[in-house]
């Protein structure tokens, strides 16, 4: 079956709202937890999501300039 | 102890009165003691100067006599001529009215007694006495002696008796009873206390009230005067003993005819006053003596009862007043109890004063001070009312917002507290929803996202881009998995 456009956006803001969900967690881990060595790590991790963020909005751009 | 205003003002002006009082008690009896002893002074001079004027006429009446009797023709004929068949005696008995005198005598020139009214005169020689001597000198002479024939005292008056040629012939004597003379002194002087004393020219006292004082010196003879006393034989052998009134013997002896002297007598132990006079020309004095003390007497009399009035006076002033400052204070407790009311807020009373005074005008003020206490406690109640009813509509409001507000609080406290729940999330849990995420996430990406984009027709201009874009996301996520791994694996090892 071949999806459209719309589908396929649609697949990709689940995919930028899981990465904000993860933003979220990682956020709020950096919160209640006081290990530094741990949430230097963490805090990396964070701004990855959040870049990956950054990607999943590029994607949906590109789908959209796509057909 | 708390002292009424009254109390206050009548004790003041007791005290007041009191102290003025004492000091005019004390002025007056020191005034009057001194314009009373001045008086007393006065006094008792003018009763000496009378008894004198008195003693001083009989002395001279009775010198009157004896020169009345002494130009008698008969009886210088009788001294004259040796004629003594004239009965003398029956012309010397004419003269002694009464028997007024102790005798009248004649002497002959050379002292012998020749006629007497007592015939125990008759035939003794007086030669010796003063009087006799005086006499033939041509002078009248009076003089007192104690009798060497009848051992009394008398008072003789002597004159001598001349003929037409002027010569003496003899001398007419008159002895006088001293009862003459002391009937004309006030033995008591003025107050009653006091002492006369009729002294001669040697201050010896001839006559005195105190007995015991007679035949004393005032102030004790010297050895020339005793001598010369002695001669005379006018005391015959009497002691003269000395009294302590040297002073007016003093100023007898000076040549003073009077004087008063005030002295303190050593022997009585008391103030004294003694006033002399001599009496005419006659060698005597007469001397009044008086205790200071009695005349002191009548001023203490006078302050006694100045005081008695001064103490009535403090006394009725005291009661006067007591009943004037009750009166005239009674409004003070009217204004006391309207202070007492407005202290305790009540500001209706009024303060009824008719005084016309200062307490009525306070009064008054007072009134007037209540009256605009009231009105503005009246307004201000009013505005408190008001205030009250505005802030009650306000209060209805704000608790109306208050319970929004309580709501929203909840609200917010129930929020938090999901907030919070999360927070305490432990770091595992949370480290294991990553991993779970993370490898949910390389799942969907290698298997659907490649799958569904390498097959799609629509994405086929930017296929490659958004494969490349998955890699990195799919690259990134399994570092992401195993470093959260191996941090899970840390915790379960501690």
């Amino acid at each position: 079956m071949k999806e459209s456009k719309e589908i396929f956006l649609r697949y990709f803001r689940d995919l930028y709202e899981s990465e904000k969900t993860a933003y979220d967690l990682y956020s709020d881990f950096l919160v209640t937890s006081k290990d530094e060595v741990i949430n230097k790590k963490i805090e990396k991790i964070k701004n990855d999501e959040e870049k990956h963020m950054e990607i999943a909005k590029k994607i949906i751009t590109l789908i959209e300039e796509s057909a | 102890m708390k002292l009424s205003l009254g109390s206050k003002i009548s004790i003041s002006t007791v005290l007041t009165i009191l102290f003025f009082g004492t000091i005019a008690t004390l002025s007056v009896y020191i005034l009057v003691q001194k314009t009373v002893i001045d008086l007393e002074k006065d006094g008792l001079q003018l009763l000496a100067k009378n008894s004198t004027r008195e003693i001083n006429r009989l002395f001279f009446d009775t010198q009157q006599i004896a020169e009345t009797i002494a130009i008698q023709p008969e009886l210088v004929a009788y001294l004259q001529e040796g004629d003594y068949d004239y009965d003398v005696n029956r012309l010397l008995d004419f003269y002694n009215i009464a028997d007024r005198f102790s005798s009248i005598y004649i002497m002959d020139r050379s002292g012998d007694t020749l006629a007497a009214t007592d015939q125990s005169f008759i035939g003794q020689n007086y030669a010796f006495r003063d009087y006799f001597q005086t006499a033939l000198y041509g002078k009248s002479a009076i003089d007192l002696a104690v009798g060497v024939t009848t051992k009394e005292t008398g008072y003789y008056i002597s004159t001598p008796v001349r003929d037409n040629d002027g010569a003496i012939l003899g001398v007419v004597v008159i002895k006088m009873k001293p009862e003459l003379i002391s009937q004309l002194v006030v033995p008591s002087g003025l107050t009653g206390v006091g002492h006369v004393m009729l002294v001669d020219n040697y201050g010896v006292i001839i006559y005195s009230d105190k007995k015991d004082r007679v035949y004393k010196s005032l102030g004790g003879l010297n050895e020339f005067e005793r001598q010369e006393v002695s001669k005379l034989k006018k005391y015959a052998d009497l002691k003269l003993e000395g009294l302590d009134y040297e002073l007016v013997y003093e100023k007898i002896k000076s040549g003073k005819k009077n004087g008063i002297i005030e002295f303190y007598d050593k022997a009585d132990r008391e103030e004294e006053i003694l006033v002399f006079n001599r009496i005419g020309n006659f060698p005597f004095f007469l001397v009044y003596e008086e205790e200071t003390e009695s005349f002191s007497s009548s001023a203490v009399n006078t302050s006694m009862l100045l005081s008695l009035f001064v103490a009535l006076a403090a006394i009725m002033a005291a009661i006067i007043i007591v009943a004037l400052s009750r009166n005239y204070l009674a409004p003070i407790k009217a204004i006391k109890q309207a202070l007492d009311d407005i202290g305790s807020n009540k500001f209706g009373g009024r303060v009824i004063v008719k005084t016309g005074d200062e307490l009525g005008d306070l009064a008054k003020a007072l009134n007037d001070m209540m009256s605009k206490i009231e009105n503005s406690q009246a307004d201000f109640n009013q505005k408190i009312k008001k205030r009250t009813s505005d802030l009650e509509k306000f209060n209805r409001l704000m608790v109306g917002r208050e319970m929004r507000m309580m709501e929203l609080k909840k609200e917010v406290d129930r929020l938090q507290r999901g907030i919070s729940r999360s927070k305490q999330m432990s770091c595992k849990e949370g480290l294991t929803e990553g991993l779970d995420f993370e490898e949910k996430v390389i799942r969907e990406l290698e298997s659907f996202y490649i799958f569904k984009v390498n097959n799609s027709d629509i994405l086929k201009k930017n296929r490659q881009k958004i494969l490349r874009l998955l890699k990195i996301l799919i690259e990134d996520s399994k570092r992401h998995y195993n470093v959260i791994n191996e941090i899970i694996e840390k915790y379960e090892r501690k």
